[in-house]
């Protein structure tokens, strides 16, 4: 028997984010963000300090 | 170390032994051995992707790294909440629809046996020669600096790992990676304060910030492109995010971590966190190497870290003139602490042209003094012994200054962090032997308790060689950045697999196969004929499998017709 297709369904139906978030890509959108941010307070960190 | 020590270390390691072993009891079937029966939650599968990621070494070199050349090296950790991202979206939901026990498992159902038998065998030559470096590194400078002969470290690391991962499994080795982030996170954090709260009454944190910032140890984001250059925002930002995602979304070793979630949701959750984590985490650590630093600016600092090298060249045919050297190192510090003190008062009064100035001596200083320790260097290199002390620099400041209690549980973090990773890879070892090699191709159709049974055995038998390799492997020294090399080779080749086999719909298992020798051999080439930074052989793997599979698809396609 041939294994389904892993591509048929790559967002299977029982994956709701957390409440707390919304949906997955605000889940995503906040972890990138995040490391924007941190990216940004070590640039002026070093600003501050150099 | 003292009683106190000695207490807390010896009670952290058997509170992780026996805690590993309770929560891995009534482990009956290969489902729950190797996969923790699919129940973790998303907090244990977070920890345990960390924990495996964070070796000892991290603990010990990382800080050294920062007193050295600081904070830059966080850079190289980028690319990795990227990488989450991306393998939460894909990755994730395609491993826990197919069932899989490892991510080669997937290999078989996307493209052909020989496919995934090829990237198995990869992934075995590859952890197994850095499983034995990971209990070895950190035993060389743990027997140095509490002075246990080696084999003891090694035996007492490794008999520990073996003791509760065999009994319980996968489920054992996820909620200890879990316990031993929380001391170690614990540990690091306790660590700091006391650090902070170590320097002179007189320097406050802020003077502490603005005398690590002056002599450049606050370098933490660099935005100049540079191919040469290891550790700037662009190479952490491409460079590690294919690191990232050939590390998590290919090894096993971090792959059968997210497999034991309960669902996609926890699954996903635990990568989002570990790459919301990461780069925080880093930085704490690098931090404290740069506090460490600041503290040996008031506190003289030895010339060389290493204690056993220290005796080694002072009794060396160059003793002589390493004396000398540090005589001069003495001087020239004294000097810079004149300095560093006219900098702080410099900084009371307000003056900005004084402090500038007094800034700028300090920085001359330091480099005067530097120069006398890259001489000592340079005498120790020529003794025939390894002049990089960066791993004893944070343990020699553990040992000889932190107070009775808290040494014990630094080493205790030292040894759990070892036992995590450790535990990580042996599991992901054992798994890939048994599901990929001998269940695929030695006996197909035996019963679960038969399977429980090889796979006990071969956690077993990859810890005994584990501690084997680290005990008779007694000139590896220089050969640790040798294994690093050797994993980059294969990385690029790996990945190159995975993203054809999750983007590629129309690539099928042969061309990806040929595809993969093909690649392999371009990284091997520009390994032994070409200066190409390691760092690159991954992309330069992946381009090339991927590139070729695509050429060689639509020739086979028509030879077939």
């Amino acid at each position: 028997m041939q294994p389904e297709s892993p591509h048929s369904d790559p967002q299977p139906k029982d994956e709701a984010a957390p409440r707390l978030f919304g949906s997955w890509r605000w889940l995503y959108m906040l972890v990138l963000g995040e490391l924007a941010l941190l990216i940004l307070l070590m640039v002026l960190f070093r600003r501050a300090f150099e | 170390m003292r009683t106190l020590d000695w207490v807390v270390l010896v009670a952290t390691l058997l509170s992780i032994i026996l805690y590993g072993m309770w929560k891995g009891r009534g482990t009956r079937d290969v489902q729950g051995y190797l996969l923790a029966d699919r129940r973790m939650k998303w907090y244990v599968v977070a920890l345990s992707i960390m924990a495996t990621q964070a070796s000892a070494i991290t603990f010990t070199s990382t800080p050294g790294l920062a007193y050295v050349d600081g904070m830059r090296f966080v850079q190289f950790y980028f690319g990795l909440p990227l990488a989450m991202v991306i393998l939460s979206i894909t990755a994730v939901p395609i491993f826990h629809k197919l069932g899989v026990y490892t991510a080669y498992e997937y290999l078989e159902q996307r493209f052909d046996l020989k496919t995934r038998t090829l990237t198995s065998i990869i992934f075995l030559i590859q952890r197994g020669l850095a499983v034995g470096i990971t209990i070895y590194a950190p035993s060389i400078v743990l027997s140095v600096m509490l002075g246990w002969d080696m084999r003891i470290t090694t035996a007492v690391i490794g008999g520990a790992i073996i003791a509760y991962t065999a009994s319980g499994g996968v489920k054992s080795v996820s909620w200890t990676h879990f316990q031993q982030m929380l001391i170690i996170m614990s540990g690091m954090v306790i660590a700091l304060f006391v650090i902070v709260f170590s320097l002179p009454e007189e320097v406050s944190f802020l003077d502490a910030l603005h005398i690590a910032g002056g002599m450049g140890r606050l370098n933490a984001v660099d935005f100049t492109f540079d191919l040469n250059d290891r550790y700037n925002f662009w190479s952490g930002l491409i460079g590690g995010l294919f690191v990232a995602l050939a590390y998590f979304g290919t090894d096993q070793s971090q792959v059968q971590r997210y497999l034991t979630g309960q669902s996609v949701a926890q699954s996903r959750i635990g990568l989002l966190f570990n790459g919301m984590a990461k780069v925080p985490m880093q930085f704490i650590i690098l931090f404290i190497g740069v506090m460490v630093f600041v503290f040996f600016q008031f506190e003289r600092p030895p010339i060389f870290f290493n204690p056993t090298g220290l005796e080694q060249i002072r009794g060396s045919q160059y003793a002589d003139r390493f004396a000398e050297v540090e005589r001069n190192y003495e001087i020239a510090l004294r000097e810079q602490e004149e300095w560093l003190q006219e900098y702080l008062s410099a900084r009371e009064s307000g003056d900005k042209e004084r402090i500038e100035g007094a800034l700028r001596d300090l920085q001359e200083s330091k480099q005067y003094a530097e120069s006398f320790r890259a001489e000592a260097l340079g005498l120790i290199g020529q003794n025939g012994q390894d002049p990089n002390d960066t791993n004893y620099i944070f343990l020699s400041f553990v040992i000889n200054y932190l107070p009775m209690g808290l040494v014990g549980l630094i080493f205790a973090c030292i040894f759990a962090a070892s036992m995590s990773s450790t535990s990580g890879e042996l599991s992901a070892l054992a798994t890939c032997s048994v599901v990929d090699i001998y269940k695929r191709h030695f006996r197909r159709e035996g019963d679960d308790g038969h399977y429980l049974f090889v796979s006990r055995t071969s956690m077993v038998l990859w810890g005994i060689y584990a501690i084997a390799f680290a005990q008779y492997a007694t000139q590896l020294g220089s050969l640790i950045e040798a294994v690093n090399i050797l994993g980059s080779l294969f990385y690029g080749t790996l990945l190159g697999i995975f993203l054809l086999a999750f983007y590629v719909k129309r690539v099928g298992g042969t061309a990806v196969f040929w595809s993969a020798f093909v690649g392999e051999a371009v990284v091997l080439s520009c390994f032994a004929f070409t200066d190409i930074a390691w760092l690159w052989y991954n992309v330069i793997g992946c381009g090339v499998v991927v590139g070729m599979a695509l050429l060689l698809n639509p020739l086979l396609v028509l030879k077939s017709r």
